[in-house]
């Protein structure tokens, strides 16, 4: 079998090799928008005309970058032209749909005054200087090339069908000469595109028109719209969305590496589950575009980066003052002011926002507040950076989870909680405040040196009962039925940095090019957790679970070799270790029950480390410019909970083996892009949710096999449509068996994956348009439309929940600075669980208990109706 | 395109294993004999009712409120069995999960849940009691006739009556049906009747004289029943539905 594949993936290369075309879109150049005339420096003046050439860099936004005088006219002359082009905006370089930072040539020709003795007196117009019109289109296209790999400066320049009008602004009397020179107008494809290149036919990018199509009421809903993402949040307000992916029940982030540029928010071995990532700090307004990249082919993708990874892109496109008031069903309201320094990059921004709502039940109300700033800035040296500061804290009520039967029985309402004291006790609260610097430097032909450094304490505090009276005191075993209101609190200090640096490209042959990424991440986290069972109302502590300080450290090192074998093969692969370093002071370990002698004092501290490595590889052929064939395959893991380790164990990971085939196609001018993928993964080690002790608990290994489509539509410019569905087929290998203290365990080999639905589909409509000029201005209006559909989810003990249908829908008309809207969500007004589970329970509804599983439910919101009103400035 | 394979791919969504889901077996009861002899007498019990359930059979070699927080099946009730009837008396459904079982747990009809503050007739138990008994001894030179009302309860909140009660191990199979067999005589057979019978020539209501005089032979009767309804626990067969 491994034969076989060789030799077809030798073929393939070969064949494809040798024939001509190009591994991806070519890149359509960028347009000016806003052009600014030089000012002709008087005081220098010259009878003859001065040609300066600049070569600047037109950022992804469209904004001007670095800027370097290719051919001096004179300081004079050329300090003019560089403040001219400053001032100029583009419409960005496009790579297929893709913007992208190109650099190109500007060409300025001073030409001489007519008549120098009628130059305009001071303060009167200047003479101006034109750029000069950048060339016709090459009859050559030039080689794909991407972000990370830039084309030869000038050797085969890009087609342009869009030229950059010269200047016809014309001083009185003083006309300038045009240019007659014809410049390439492409030196460099490379300077900053906002996302790298695909690895794998499932390497999304969900852009901001598809982000801000239907309503969001947090940026991790904007998620939904990834192929196979389903986003809950079964635990109100304060605590971390659920999110799956792909076969992957990842929790609140145990299976999805989850970044927002270089800080890293997934939190190692926390307490309420591992890879913790509260996402609910981010201003969905801030969003610029989210990255999900489904699988591990990457060797940058580290812990827990099993399903595959997700990073948002924070930035404001919109520039100015926003205020924006939101208000609506069950009394929430919620206020954001966000500012957007016009003059700025777009990764420059403040916000702040504060929600509150009653809740759409008992128990529900939350409160929560949060801020952010980012700015970007040019450093000495080649050097751009990135500031990145934010605070949020929340506090809400929980209605916890239902039993089926109950509401079936009338024994309590859908959107109830259950009466009791320790039903109403439930609550969470979370705090988090961080701080992370970016710097970034590029180099000729792609190369490129990033450093980030971060710092963030994050606190969770949560309440929660999801069985009711069934628990047994450890400390205390005579204290019974006394509530299974379980308390967690984990608070995380950490710190960490990433360092990479990419060569340039070396190019021995003109079929040949190859570049190396070298990296390392490092971070350190102090972790402080402990777990009770209180008795409501008092919330009296009345046993004692977890009791502990964890020092993790996590150390990584990857390489990453990019290779480009003709003009239609690309390779790309490498490796990646992390060493993991645990310290663990489990202050109720070698704990003594209050039937056994004493023969000791309770605590256990014990230390642990290991090494997770792997490989990553991806291959893409592109038969056509607008198709790319992809194989993929990388071993990915997932640090182990702390607190299960022993002393001296070499730190069991649980590892993922993700392979994928795949191709993406973006026809049309981009204007269609269709990606269509199947894959398979197989991981060691998989978790549950175990509702007793509130956390997730090992099931083994787990495999699953499946296949995605998505397609994403721009036909009109003020119209975008995304659709997916993903089918995935999930089974548990080898659960655990029966034991003495689970002799009937929830699982049995081959069975579906608990939690997990089969089938997403997920549909998003866009429109935005301005319909009709008012008083001068356009009247513009904005609609969108979200689908959610999710298959019945398995659970354990052989049940289903029921299939969810979701839909989202918004509207808003906008008029110069004021736009009015309405938001509804669950417009189909359905009930419908967030999350299911199956487990026992005894919240005192039947005289007897039953001992067996039963369905428990987490409701969703009703449909729930939201007035918006938006000022910007 | 056409929509066939999408069409395959939505009916596929639920296909695999699954774990089979819980079924309903019927649960049914019988006494196995009214008469026994203990030493020179001879016992005939004209009334035995014992309260069954709940009833909680588990995978477990031990069933106990600790080593079995999840059952493998159950009766959630309580309901009274004749013992003096050897015919099959359905007392309702048993809920089942697919699976082995090797052990069970039970209360007669008085529980101590965690919940509660101290232990309670379900119910369903006979006259509120666990169990109730009336007969006749006799010898070759007297008889008398005895009641009983007695309770059995849990020793420790949370707990059950019996627990760790070996049965089977078999299999629960859809199709199939529980069979309890309680001996309520046998229960009889520690009963010092030459002390009964010197509290004259009867009716005894062993309860009464128990209250009264805890010192009583009614009393150590009671307490024997009692410790033979530990000792001799309910017969569990698992049999095809015919």
């Amino acid at each position: 079998m491994p034969r076989a594949r060789a030799t077809l993936c030798t073929c393939l290369a070969a064949c494809l090799w040798a024939s001509p075309g190009r591994a991806a879109p070519a890149v359509v150049p960028p347009s000016p928008r806003t052009q600014v005339d030089a000012v002709y420096p008087l005081a220098e003046a010259r009878s003859e005309t001065v040609a300066v050439e600049l070569a600047v860099t037109v950022e992804v936004d469209g904004r001007v970058g670095a800027v370097e005088v290719l051919k001096s006219g004179g300081a004079a002359f050329d300090d003019a032209a560089v403040a001219a082009v400053r001032q100029w905006r583009f419409e960005p370089a496009r790579r297929g749909a893709e913007a992208v930072a190109v650099k190109i040539r500007v060409p300025f020709s001073f030409a001489p005054p007519a008549q120098p003795a009628e130059a305009p007196a001071a303060g009167g117009p200047a003479p101006s200087a034109s750029p000069e019109q950048p060339g016709p289109a090459a009859s050559e296209p030039a080689p794909s090339t991407s972000p990370e790999q830039p084309a030869p400066s000038t050797s085969q320049p890009v087609p342009s069908t869009s030229q950059p009008a010269p200047s016809t602004s014309q001083p009185p009397g003083a006309p300038p000469a045009p240019s007659a020179s014809q410049p390439e107008p492409v030196l460099d494809v490379a300077a900053r595109s906002r996302r790298p290149p695909p690895r794998a036919a499932s390497d999304f990018v969900v852009e901001r028109d598809v982000l801000a199509a239907p309503p969001r009421q947090s940026a991790a809903d904007m998620l939904s719209s990834a192929p196979g993402v389903y986003v809950a949040r079964a635990e109100g307000e304060a605590v971390a969305h659920e999110i799956t992916l792909r076969g992957f029940n990842a929790a609140h982030g145990q299976d999805i590496e989850i970044t927002a540029g270089a800080l890293p928010l997934n939190q190692v071995s926390h307490l309420h589950g591992q890879g913790y990532a509260d996402l609910n700090w981010i201003v969905p307004e801030t969003v610029r575009s989210i990255r999900v990249t489904e699988g591990v082919y990457d060797p940058r993708q580290g812990d827990f980066a099993v399903a595959g990874s997700i990073d948002f892109d924070l930035a404001v496109p919109r520039r100015g003052i926003q205020l924006r008031s939101t208000g609506g069903s069950f009394a929430t309201f919620r206020q954001l002011v966000l500012w957007a320094p016009k003059g700025q990059e777009d990764e420059t921004f403040a916000a702040a926002a504060v929600r509150r709502t009653r809740g759409f039940g008992m128990n529900r109300g939350g409160l929560s507040g949060m801020a952010m700033g980012q700015f970007a800035f040019s450093a000495a040296g080649g050097w751009r950076g990135k500031i990145h500061v934010a605070a949020y804290a929340a506090r809400a009520g929980l209605a916890g989870v239902l039993r089926r039967d109950d509401v079936a029985a009338s024994v309590v309402g859908f959107y109830d909680s259950y009466g009791d004291p320790s039903a109403n006790s439930q609550s969470a609260s979370a705090a988090r405040g961080h701080l992370s610097l970016e710097l970034e430097r590029r180099g000729e032909r792609g190369a490129v040196t990033r450093m980030a450094v971060w710092t963030a304490l994050v606190d969770f505090h949560s309440r929660e009962n999801f069985t009711g009276y069934t628990q047994r005191g450890v400390v205390m075993p005579e204290w019974v039925g006394r509530g299974d209101l379980i308390e967690q609190q984990n608070r995380d200090f950490g710190g960490g940095m990433r360092l990479s640096h990419r060569t340039a490209g070396w190019r021995p042959a003109a079929w040949f090019n190859a570049a190396l990424e070298v990296g390392a991440s490092a971070r350190i986290h102090n972790i402080q957790q402990a777990q009770n069972l209180l008795q409501a109302p008092q919330n009296e502590t009345w046993d004692r679970r977890v009791d502990a300080t964890v020092l993790a450290s996590d150390v990584g090192l990857y390489g990453d070799l990019d290779l480009r074998l003709g003009k239609r093969v690309r390779l790309r692969g490498g490796g990646r270790a992390d060493v993991l370093h645990y310290d663990i002071d489990d202050r109720l370990g070698n704990f003594i029950a209050p039937y056994q002698i004493e023969s000791h004092l309770v605590g256990h501290r014990r230390t642990a480390t290991g090494v997770a490595a792997g490989p990553r590889v991806s291959l893409e052929v592109a038969p056509v410019p607008w198709v790319s064939l992809f194989a993929a395959y990388g071993q990915g893991y997932r640090s182990p909970q702390a607190r299960q380790l022993d002393e001296g164990e070499r730190a069991p990971f649980a590892k993922v083996h993700s392979t994928e085939g795949g191709v993406r196609m973006s026809p049309l001018g981009g204007r269609l892009q269709l990606s269509a993928a199947g894959f398979a993964t197989f991981l060691s080690q998989d978790l549950a949710f175990d509702p007793e002790e509130g956390r997730l608990e090992k099931v083994g290994p787990t495999r699953r096999a499946g296949a995605a489509v998505q397609l994403v539509a721009r036909p009109l410019p003020w119209l975008v449509t995304s659709g997916s569905v993903t089918y995935v087929h999930a089974v548990l290998r080898a659960p655990p068996p029966a034991t003495a203290e689970n002799p009937s365990p929830p699982y049995v080999p081959g069975q579906l994956l608990p939690y997990v639905p089969p089938v997403v589909v997920r549909a998003d409509v866009g429109l935005d348009k301005d319909l009709v000029e008012l008083k001068g201005r356009p009247l513009g209006l904005r609609v969108g439309l979200g689908y959610s559909y999710l298959s019945p989810r398995p659970l354990p003990y052989g049940q289903f929940a029921d299939p969810v249908h979701l839909l989202d829908a918004s509207a808003a008309v906008r008029w110069s600075v004021v736009e009015v809207g309405v938001e509804a969500f669950n417009l189909l007004a359905r009930r419908w669980a967030a999350t299911e589970y199956n487990f026992v329970s005894d919240w005192g509804t039947r005289p007897v208990p039953s001992l067996l599983p039963a369905r428990h439910f987490a409701a969703g919101p009703p449909l729930s109706v939201m007035g918006t009103l938006t000022l910007h400035f | 395109m056409s929509l066939r394979p999408a069409i395959l791919l939505l009916l596929c969504a639920a296909c695999g294993a699954t774990g089979e889901p819980a079924f309903q077996a019927p649960l049914r009861a019988r006494g196995a004999a009214s008469e026994l002899t203990a030493g020179a007498w001879t016992v005939s019990l004209a009334r035995a009712e014992v309260g069954l359930g709940p009833l909680y059979l588990c995978a477990t070699a031990a069933a106990s409120s600790e080593l079995c927080a999840t059952a493998a099946a159950e009766y959630a009730a309580v309901a009274t069995v004749d013992l003096t009837d050897p015919e099959p008396q359905p007392l309702g459904e048993l809920d089942v999960l697919p699976g082995q079982v090797r052990s069970a747990m039970l209360d007669y009809g008085v529980t101590w849940l965690k919940t509660q503050a101290k232990p309670k007739a379900q119910d369903g138990a006979p006259g509120g009691r666990a169990a109730r008994f009336a007969g006749m001894a006799v010898s070759s030179d007297m008889s008398f006739e005895f009641t009983a009302d007695l309770d059995v309860a849990p020793v420790l909140r949370g707990s059950r009556t019996l627990e760790g009660l070996r049965i089977g191990p078999f299999s629960l199979d859809e199709g199939g049906a529980l069979d309890v067999t309680v001996d309520g005589a046998a229960w009889w057979a520690g009963v010092d009747f030459d002390a009964l019978a010197a509290l004259g020539p009867g009716p005894h209501d062993l309860t009464a004289l128990a209250a009264a005089d805890p010192a009583s032979p009614a009393a150590d009767a009671l307490a024997a029943v009692r410790f033979a309804m530990i000792a001799v626990p309910p017969r569990f067969a698992w049999t095809a539905e015919q």
